[in-house]
């Protein structure tokens, strides 16, 4: 039997429970179809989240899902360029016109790209840091060290991955106008996002016991993003994410993880999210995002 | 007495590699492997760890490299560090790393320079001496 998956029409980080919930319970039973014919615009949240679902149900053995590529040319262009089916092959029969996607092609920060190790790391800091500089300073009128700043949380953020999920991962970075928030401000974005085992299985085995009946995927994410809480015994650990709560909330930004059924944001004033979502429907792993915010807005 | 590191030349012979970013852990493990050993060899008393061409230090290296030379693996041993060529947002980095030792980058009185880890007054005079005298033979 084949169970369709619709893509939200439009997939950012505020659709992604919708996502989730259209997967249903995991492991997916039967055979899936994600169907993206009605997609009108994903950002780079939307676009790695789904191919970390198809990351999962590959190892998970699953029979390999199809993937109906978005009807309108624009929205399956900008997702070629942003080297989505190149990977997106990888997991999924893909069904519709692809356009090709040339590396270096989009005027992304960073399409998705896939960290497995160190070295994955260093490559999608190297690409972005030029960039980053330039759009942070002239595009969004920001001082030079939010753009540093900017690349070190990109670094960090994967090396979560690298360092906690047990399997490979999926980044991209993209400055877009927020047209409904901000009144209209140009924001750089950093998605990450893995498949695997999340925070609350990363941090169980010294974390769950103190925390007793209360220990759930939200107190996971609270004790890693807030408390700077890690696996590994050495003191010097777990300080990344904590560096990226410092700095967005220096350049006024947001930081949001998402984890297994639970969701926890840095929200700024400009946002209207619960800072914490429990009992979502879940997804494996963990999606990160970074908002950084300009000065200068954009006219219509 | 002083050991003098160009952090760009030994990340670049720790990772052969045409790297300017000190990110991820594992590099920064093989740089202060390769600082250490070449302190090993000299036994100084102060450390001067010039990041001049660095582009970015992320927390995971500044953890390894500043904060584990000037404390030790262990967070016992103590080794004074002084730092050079540091721009602002690397300072940060560092800043946040040693709030775990309750402590923080300070300036090095009467130079550019700034310092992580046990300077007592006698060391202090010895460094900015010898710094001063070093600057002065390169200008």
């Amino acid at each position: 039997m084949t169970r369709v998956v619709e893509i939200p029409t439009s997939f950012d980080d505020r659709a992604m429970d919708q996502f989730a919930a259209a997967i249903g319970p995991w492991p997916a039973e039967g055979r899936l179809l994600f169907d993206a014919r009605s997609a009108a615009w994903a950002s780079p949240y939307g676009l790695i989240a789904m191919l970390t679902a198809g990351q999962v149900l590959k190892e998970a053995g699953a029979e390999k899902p199809f993937f109906t590529v978005p009807a309108n040319a624009d929205v399956a262009g900008y997702w070629a360029r942003m080297q989505f089916f190149e990977h997106a092959a990888e997991f999924f029969e893909l069904h519709g016109k692809v356009p090709r996607g040339r590396a270096g092609g989009s005027d992304a920060l960073l399409e998705t790209t896939c960290i497995r190790a160190a070295e994955d790391v260093h490559g999608a800091v190297e690409r972005v840091s030029s960039g980053a500089t330039r759009i942070l300073v002239s595009d969004l009128g920001l001082q030079s060290p939010a753009a540093m700043g900017f690349s070190m949380a990109l670094s960090e953020a994967c090396q979560n991955i690298v360092e906690h999920a047990g399997t490979s991962g999926w980044v991209a970075a993209q400055a877009y106008t927020y047209r409904r928030r901000l009144g209209g401000r140009r924001v750089v974005v950093i998605a990450v996002s893995d498949g695997g085992v999340g925070f609350r299985r990363s941090l169980e085995a010294q974390q769950a016991r103190k925390f007793g009946d209360r220990w759930r995927d939200g107190t996971a994410i609270e004790s890693a993003l807030v408390h700077a809480v890690s696996r590994f015994r050495d003191p010097g650990r777990g300080q990344g994410l904590g560096f990226i709560g410092k700095y967005v909330s220096r350049w006024d930004g947001k930081i949001s993880v998402r984890s297994g059924t639970a969701r926890l944001a840095l929200v700024p004033g400009w946002d209207d999210e619960e800072p914490l979502a429990e009992q979502l429907p879940f997804f494996p792993g963990a999606q990160v995002q970074v908002t950084i915010p300009g000065v200068a807005t954009v006219s219509a | 007495m002083i050991a003098h590191v160009q952090v760009a030349c030994v990340l670049r012979e720790a990772v052969r590699a045409p790297y300017t970013n000190l990110v991820t852990r594992p590099t920064g493990v093989l740089v202060r492997r390769h600082i250490e050993a070449t302190l090993e060899a000299g036994a100084p008393r102060v450390t001067v760890l010039d990041f001049t061409n660095i582009a970015l230090l992320d927390c995971s290296c500044a953890d390894e490299i500043v904060v584990k030379l000037a404390f030790g693996v262990d967070g016992v041993a103590a080794r004074p560090i002084v730092l050079r060529g540091l721009r602002e947002d690397q300072r940060e980095a560092i800043d946040y790393v040693l709030m775990r030792c309750g402590t923080a980058v300070t300036a090095v009185d009467g130079l550019d320079d700034e310092s992580v880890g046990p300077l007592d007054p006698a060391l202090h005079r010895l460094l900015a001496d010898a710094l001063t005298r070093a600057d002065e033979a390169e200008g």
